[in-house]
């Protein structure tokens, strides 16, 4: 049985998650730059058909290392994730996210997988599993300052 | 009498409280709906997708495609009005901001201001500037920069600062 103070925790956790803006400090991509710029303004259609096909392009390359989209590219395909969440398409951005999270990358990607797969999963009224969802996020730091 | 109506309603909460199987069926009905709207969401958005390259392909083909973009300054204060482009000395477009577009440029977004077709060979493109600052003036800038459009796709990048921002002005980028 969770404690009210967790629901509460776990609510702005997720608000401030939601609140968080996908600015690119440095901006290399000027097509990501227009998606983002679409989302800014609420066109998440718009802005997801413009990301779809950048990353589309992207995979298509031989070398797509030298392209200038994966400078961003975690952090476009999180934004895909993200507007497709904004766009009520939360099974894709689920599946999206969930790949993230089961892939070898580093612990602070992960983490912030964790945080927007929390995000769906309460947005869906599925309040356990996206509390489920942060304790996954929880490193081995924050459970030692649980102890 | 007290007693009896406590009962009474203590019935009423357990049977609205209590989820009937007709309500879980509207439920799975419901869910299955949202699944097959998300469903269909995911074919119209890469339809127009497709249709949206195509349309840039025929349009614009790469070897005289000419893209500007607008973005503004980290942290600029700037209240951007509108801005004109000119190229070859000809009118290419002229944008008058929302305060929406504005919040999304200052957010870290580019604006795709023009796409359009120009030979290969040298160019000359003019970006005006019309805005009020943080104090309240009015703010006019115009340049003009050379370019050269080659063989393949051109994107231009305009970034604009106000007089108090660290690099002031009207800077050209080339992507």
């Amino acid at each position: 049985m969770r404690r009210p103070w967790q629901w509460l925790s776990m609510g702005l956790a997720l608000a401030a998650v939601a609140a968080r803006p996908v600015v690119a400090a440095d901006l290399r991509d000027l097509y990501f730059g227009e998606a983002l710029y679409q989302a800014y303004q609420g066109q998440y259609f718009d802005a997801l058909q413009r990301l779809d096909a950048e990353l589309a392009q992207h995979q298509r390359l031989d070398e797509p290392q030298l392209d200038s989209l994966q400078y961003h590219i975690r952090q476009a395909d999180f934004s895909v994730g993200d507007f497709e969440l904004r766009y009520r398409m939360h099974l894709r951005a689920g599946r999206a996210i969930k790949q993230v999270l089961e892939a070898d990358v580093e612990q602070p990607v992960k983490n912030d997988a964790a945080y927007r797969l929390a995000r769906i999963e309460f947005q869906n009224d599925q309040p356990e599993d996206a509390l489920h969802a942060l304790e996954r996020r929880c490193s081995s730091a924050c459970r030692l300052r649980r102890a | 009498m007290r007693k009896h109506l406590l009962v009474v309603m203590s019935a009423l909460l357990c049977l609205c409280a209590r989820t009937s199987p007709a309500d879980e069926s509207a439920r799975a009905q419901m869910k299955g709906l949202d699944e097959q709207v998300q469903e269909v969401k995911t074919d119209v958005l890469s339809i127009a997708a497709e249709l949206n390259q195509l349309e840039e392909k025929l349009l614009y083909p790469s070897d005289t495609h000419l893209a500007v973009f607008v973005s503004l300054a980290h942290g600029e204060t700037l209240r951007l009005d509108a801005v004109q482009i000119q190229i070859d000395g000809k009118p290419a477009t002229h944008y008058i901001y929302s305060f929406k577009e504005l919040d999304a440029l200052r957010r870290g977004g580019v604006q795709r201001i023009y796409s359009g077709n120009v030979a290969t060979g040298a160019h000359d493109i003019q970006v005006s500037v019309s805005g009020k600052l943080a104090n309240g003036k009015d703010y006019n800038q115009t340049e003009h920069f050379p370019f050269t459009k080659e063989i393949k796709p051109k994107l231009i990048g305009v970034m604009l600062a106000g007089p108090d921002a660290p690099q002031p002005g009207i800077h050209l980028g080339d992507w």
